[in-house]
């Protein structure tokens, strides 16, 4: 047996249970083939399992172990890994979840994944320099309205319609589960990582257009466009920058050519 | 040999420790795969410990013995990596991780063949020009061998290091572990490997099923591997060692006097051939 087709059997062996390679596996009484191939496709799953265990401990919390064991199962031979870290593996589970379980659980659970992998996301996404209050005072006031900002790569914004923030805060601490799933009105969440802590809060609507467009690339007046009465929105857009520079949000601002 | 003396698998629950204590430990092996992303708190804290210790990368997902084409996105994060860094060298397993874009995150066994001889040396050399250095590989603990196998692990080794120009991290658990489950004599092993060519030891512990050992790092190093790595050491004068431990981590201190064991270990052998 060549190589490729060794390594296509094994692998084929381990995500669908496929026969072929035991004919090339010796054993032994002591230590048979099947349980030497066991070993292999047994520990493909757990070890996967342990991964998005770190990577989804909410979740986990949320399903309970067994039920998370399962999906993750099934996660692992319905769609495998391709990339070269598991630390980036796990992505599908929002859409698995969607999928395998209904109503309000189903919904929460969703959005719970979603909420970590954001989470995951911001604990190492990429560090960057922060632009300072003088920075910004030292641009010239005519220059504002074509000012573009640059926001940090580690800042997500995710619509939730449940109350999953809820069961993750409750997943943190002292592990109480909240009575139920609970649909909630639908609103933007801001995260965000600041030198190595992450924080998150929810956006006010006003705030959440004004943010969109800057995540978009739109100039300073287009942003305080987003913001209603149009002689008051330059004053509340800059309070609102200013909240968003203390934050660590922005790291860069340019003039639009 | 390298003189690097006595190091420990760098874990992200040791991180403040090793920053505040300072442990006395002569190096960190770091896993590489876990510094391959774009900063926050493993770089940061991966950039302080380099300041203070020498360090090693050790992969996991070259799949070197892989019949894809060798990834180059994962190369160049390597060799991005290794240029913040500055490993004294860069080592991965002999083994593939999947076949056809799919990646098992497991060390897959190869078979000893002259194919696959020609396959992997062919791929080390891309590797070691493309990264400019020479690499190391290590052998695994396996669970399976192959009918259509040639040749023993340790030819297969010695024969690839020599073939390749490669050099070898030697995992003495895993020779032990694999000797365990293919019954073979794991000092037929130690004898068959080039003395020049190793360059590091790994020490670790296991979990016995029954009939096998599964090579789980959950665990002191058992009895039977020091006294394996006593006869390694003894083959092998001055190599670098380190212990690896993956689960059920105990605080630092608890791996710093595991390692004085192997450090005394190798003191008093040395002394011995004195």
């Amino acid at each position: 047996m060549k190589l490729l087709e060794l390594q296509r059997a094994f692998q084929s062996h381990i995500l669908h249970g496929t026969g072929g390679i035991e004919a090339i596996v010796p054993g032994s009484a002591r230590f048979d083939v099947a349980t030497r191939l066991g070993v292999y496709s047994g520990g493909y799953a757990e070890r996967l399992i342990e991964a998005l265990a770190q990577t989804y401990p909410a979740v986990r919390f949320a399903l309970g172990e067994r039920t998370f064991a399962r999906l993750i199962r099934t996660l692992a031979h319905e769609s495998p890994s391709r990339h070269f870290s598991v630390r980036y593996y796990g992505e599908g589970l929002a859409t698995l979840i969607a999928g395998a379980l209904e109503g309000p659980q189903g919904r929460g659970c969703r959005e719970l994944a979603l909420w970590e992998w954001d989470l995951a996301a911001a604990f190492d996404a990429a560090d960057a320099q922060t632009v300072s209050s003088a920075d910004l005072a030292a641009i010239e006031p005519a220059s504002w309205p074509a000012l573009r900002f640059e926001l940090t790569p580690s800042l997500h914004v995710r619509t939730l319609a449940t109350n999953a923030v809820e069961w993750w805060k409750a997943a943190c601490a002292d592990g109480t589960r909240p009575r139920r799933w609970r649909a909630r009105r639908p609103a933007q969440w801001v995260l965000w990582r600041s030198e190595l802590a992450i924080y998150f809060r929810k956006l006010p609507p006003a705030e959440e257009r004004m943010l969109a467009a800057a995540r978009c690339g739109a100039r300073f007046d287009e942003m305080c466009a987003e913001l209603e009465g149009a002689e008051a929105a330059p004053v509340r857009a800059a309070t609102l920058l200013h909240g968003w520079l203390k934050s660590g949000w922005i790291v860069g601002a340019r003039i639009a050519p | 040999m390298s003189g690097l003396g006595f190091g420990l698998g760098l874990r992200t629950e040791h991180y403040e420790a090793v920053l505040r204590e300072r442990p006395r430990v002569d190096w960190f092996e770091v896993l590489t795969e876990n510094y391959l992303v774009p900063g926050g708190k493993p770089l940061h804290y991966l950039d302080r410990i380099c300041e203070r210790y020498p360090v090693v990368m050790h992969g996991v997902s070259l799949s070197i013995g892989g019949t894809a084409p060798l990834s180059l996105d994962y190369l160049r994060a390597v060799k991005r990596l290794a240029a913040r860094i500055h490993p004294r060298w860069i080592s991965d397993h002999l083994c593939w991780t999947g076949v056809d874009g799919v990646n098992l995150h497991d060390l897959m066994p190869l078979p000893y063949t002259e194919e696959a001889l020609r396959h992997l040396a062919a791929r080390i050399a891309q590797v070691q020009d493309f990264l400019g250095e020479r690499i190391l590989i290590e052998n695994v603990s396996s669970y399976v061998s192959y009918a259509t196998s040639e040749m023993t692990e340790w030819q297969f080794l010695a024969r690839l290091a020599e073939t390749a120009d490669c050099e070898l991290l030697l995992d003495i658990n895993n020779v032990y572990v694999s000797s365990v489950n293919h019954e073979f004599d794991p000092r037929a092993f130690l004898a068959g490997i080039p003395v020049e060519r190793v360059r590091q030891f790994h020490l670790a512990g296991h979990q016995h099923y029954g009939g096998y050992i599964v090579d789980t790092h959950d665990a002191p190093v058992a009895p039977a591997v020091w006294e394996l790595y006593r006869a390694a050491v003894a083959r092998f004068p001055h190599v670098a060692t380190m212990i690896e431990r993956d689960a059920r981590i105990p605080p630092l201190a608890e791996l710093v006097a595991e390692l004085d064991q192997a450090r005394a270990l190798a003191g008093a052998v040395e002394v011995e051939a004195a």
